[in-house]
């Protein structure tokens, strides 16, 4: 009987841990509605909330000079949406991934905007794709809109200040983006599933848990950022502080 | 492509029974609901809430495949964190794996707090995903400007929402033009073809920006885009929602406290 | 010619792109009330520049316009469009609220006009495109034709007295392109609506436009009613322009085979009438009494 009952462990360990490894984990890597107990999805939210205001109150007073600035950050909104969707290829393995599109959003229109859109663009993916979620939107926006956006700008400019190529400062911005927001997904996450444990065992194993597959999708975000970035600098450079609002249309 | 085509608003157009309701009514059955699966303390309640919107949701049209691929990482979410929490919480064992240098041992405490997580993934999700596809987006956003969000917020929510269509179709376009000339043949190649439509995307995304700003100066923009008001909440709206929340509330004290 | 009594007056313009591509050059253009006015050019000959800067779009860096006798520099944005309506060639640029409703009232209601003003322009104005049914439908939904439809109707909820468009037609199926210039005609003959669009479709042209400008590398070759146009080939054929193809097929017949026709019939009724006169009468009576019989 003993036997038996291994025997169905198994085979569903073996089952889970691949669906797991071969599933998109940047996608899974947004926290699911329901996921985390109200008092957490509540303080991640209320925390959530005054970088989003940042970016309304940034959109509000650029938009009082340049009209246009509100239709222009929509549409670059959808562009980083379709392209936090758009499937990229990964190598070996031969599935297709999702980039998270902060770390390139960022560096386009800075962390604060980055913010708002990002905010949007969870709402949206929780509503029409049943990614993410409402309660959970807070967590989301902070790991990525936040805390993925920051991380990703700093690196850019830190690697453009000590003489890298752009190139080269676009991929780590990506790369970097990625790991981030990754962190702090698993982070936010240990703080729901923690209690009666330690959170710092839950946090570190739920960290280690996606390493495998979340180190090489972080790369390929690298690839992403770096490509998008230097296209839009060698096709159309004039647009580039447009989107920085250090210019107008 | 498989997220692009998830990504699709058809079913809120359909009207069904549930389409017609008001939306703020909705939306306040749905957040009790959500609330209520958060608060359940048995994977019951969360589980009999999935079961009533997946069907709702099937009812009102939508293909079980679309909606089982919607479901798919979620589900993935929802067994990892069962799994997690199973391994690291919990003291008394339930199956215990014995390798040759560490053991693998599932806890029952940890395995009950983990179905719970999980039920209550599936449960808010599932009234979630209800509530989308029987909801147009830009009725949910009319809703947030009417509950006092930021108008800013809700302009881009509303453009971006519009454009996103727009530009799919660009994006879609680009990248399988770039798949018939052979651009995804190898993975390094497939990095680049990606790396171009997104940079094309982004390009786009100004050229249509330029575009529409001067579409709508034409149409005399002042730097405010204003929307229709909510419709009004009928008599009918009201009692749907009392109804509603009334069950739910009743099956949550029911079968939602342990 | 006094400004005043024309709808739109422009004289000398000239306009370059910041990057320097001259793309109109000394180009004058005139639009009594009430006209029906076409712009004729294959693409990249400056119709669509001509049309930015006659809707004040783009300020052109000589030249002036006068719109009903006002200058246009002096006309503030809110006059400005409540006088002339723009529709731009891909309708996914114009529209940009989330449902018909919404975007047909945006206009409307950037003018400051009460709501219940707006609601009933908005219902006059999708009416009038027969696009009502798509009232509470949202954008993405539509399509294209009944896109190019509710962008026409945004504009006309402004009630415009000149409507400028900017291919109207392209994109659009056979019975689309016929219902469009069918509609535009209308609203001339009806509202007394002054039409300027730009095309290049030369089809239906005769049959709608009064008067047409002739557009090539920026500069006007030649303006005046179909039948001025479409009889200098040498000038067509330079603006890299075809004839209707009716006219085209008759003229062939006149110059290769000798068929003595009498003028260039430019549209299916007056190419009938023609045709009609070649065949002997003896010929027409017997087909008449062989089907009464």
């Amino acid at each position: 009987m003993k036997t038996m009952t291994q025997h169905f462990a198994t085979m569903a360990i073996v089952v889970v841990a691949t669906l797991v490894i071969s599933a998109t984990p940047a996608d899974a890597m947004h926290i699911s509605e329901g996921a985390l107990p109200p008092a957490w999805a509540t303080l991640w939210t209320l925390l959530m909330i005054p970088f989003v205001m940042k970016g309304v109150w940034e959109l509000r007073a650029r938009a009082k000079t340049d009209r246009m600035f509100k239709p222009f950050i929509a549409l670059v909104g959808s562009a980083l949406f379709i392209i936090s969707c758009m499937p990229v290829p990964v190598p070996v393995v031969g599935a297709t991934s999702h980039p998270c599109g902060c770390g390139l959003s960022a560096i386009l229109i800075g962390p604060w905007l980055t913010a708002l859109v990002s905010s949007v663009a969870l709402m949206l993916q929780a509503l029409f794709l049943a990614h993410g979620g409402v309660t959970t939107l807070g967590a989301n926006t902070l790991s990525m809109g936040v805390m993925g956006a920051f991380a990703g700008l700093a690196v850019f400019r830190l690697a453009l200040k000590s003489g890298t190529s752009t190139w080269t400062a676009a991929f780590m911005a990506g790369v970097v983006s990625d790991w981030v927001t990754y962190l702090f997904t698993s982070f936010f996450l240990a703080s729901g599933l923690a209690d009666g444990g330690s959170f710092f065992s839950m946090f570190l194993s739920i960290t280690v848990a996606f390493i495998p597959t979340q180190a090489p999708l972080g790369i390929l975000e690298g690839f992403i950022t770096a490509g998008a970035y230097c296209f839009v600098e060698q096709r159309r450079p004039e647009l580039l502080p447009v989107w920085a609002g250090k210019g107008s249309a | 492509m498989k997220s692009f085509e998830l990504f699709t608003d058809i079913f809120t157009i359909k009207p069904n029974r549930l389409s017609v309701i008001e939306t703020r009514c909705k939306l306040l059955c749905a957040l009790i609901a959500i609330m209520c699966v958060l608060f359940s303390e048995s994977p019951l309640f969360p589980t009999i809430l999935f079961a009533i919107s997946m069907t709702a949701t099937l009812m009102v049209g939508v293909p079980a495949k679309m909606a089982l691929l919607r479901f798919v990482l979620p589900l993935v979410m929802a067994t990892t964190l069962l799994i997690v929490k199973a391994l690291l919480t919990g003291s008394t064992p339930m199956v215990v794996f014995d390798f040759y240098l560490f053991s693998l041992i599932f806890t029952l405490e940890g395995f009950t707090e983990g179905a719970l997580i999980a039920s209550r993934v599936l449960g808010a999700l599932g009234v979630v995903h209800l509530l989308s596809v029987i909801t147009p987006a830009h009725d949910i956003f009319r809703t947030a400007l009417w509950l006092g969000l930021p108008r800013e917020w809700v302009e881009v929510a509303m453009m971006m929402y519009r454009y996103i269509f727009e530009l799919l179709d660009t994006v879609v376009e680009i990248s399988s033009a770039q798949r018939t000339r052979l651009g995804y043949s190898t993975a390094w190649l497939g990095l680049n073809s990606a790396g171009t439509v997104a940079g094309s995307a982004l390009v786009r995304s100004f050229d249509k920006a330029v575009a529409t700003s001067e579409a709508m100066t034409a149409r005399g923009y002042d730097g405010v885009i204003r929307f229709d008001p909510p419709e009004p909440v009928t008599s009918r709206d009201v009692m749907i929602a009392g109804a509603t929340t009334l069950g739910i509330v009743s099956m949550f004290l029911l079968t939602g406290i342990s | 010619m006094s400004g005043g009594e024309l709808a739109i007056l422009a004289e000398n313009l000239t306009f370059m792109y910041d990057e320097g591509t001259v793309a109109l050059r000394d180009v004058t253009f005139t639009a009594g009330h009430g006209e029906f006015i076409a712009l004729l050019a294959s693409n990249g000959s400056g119709k669509t520049t001509l049309l930015r800067n006659l809707s004040g779009l783009l300020e052109p860096q000589e030249g002036s316009i006068t719109i009903d006798g006002e200058n246009i520099t002096d006309l503030l944005p809110a006059r400005l469009y409540t006088k002339t309506g723009v529709v731009f060639q891909n309708p996914d640029d114009q529209l940009f609220a989330p449902t018909v409703h919404e975007d047909v009232a945006f206009g409307p209601r950037n003018m400051g006009l009460a709501e219940e003003v707006v609601e009933s322009r908005v219902v006059l104005a999708l009416e009038s495109v027969n696009a009502l049914e798509l009232r509470h439908k949202a954008i993405q939904h539509l399509s294209f034709g009944e896109k190019k439809r509710v962008a026409l109707a945004g504009v006309l909820a402004m009630r415009p007295s000149i409507l400028i468009l900017d291919e109207p037609t392209a994109g659009l199926d056979p019975a689309g392109e016929s219902g469009m210039m069918r509609l535009l005609s209308r609203l001339n003959r009806e509202e007394a609506c002054t039409v300027i669009l730009a095309t290049h479709s030369v089809d239906m042209l005769p049959l709608f436009a009064d008067r047409i400008y002739v557009l090539k590398k920026g500069e006007v070759l030649k303006s005046g009613d179909a039948t001025d146009i479409f009889c200098d080939h040498e000038m067509i054929d330079r603006a890299g322009l075809r004839l209707p193809y009716i006219s085209a097929l008759l003229h062939e017949m006149k110059q290769r085979d000798g068929l003595p026709i009498n003028g260039l019939p430019l549209t299916l009724g007056e190419a009938r009438k023609r045709m009609l006169e070649l065949i002997p009468e003896e010929i027409l009576l017997k087909k008449l009494k062989d089907s009464v019989c």
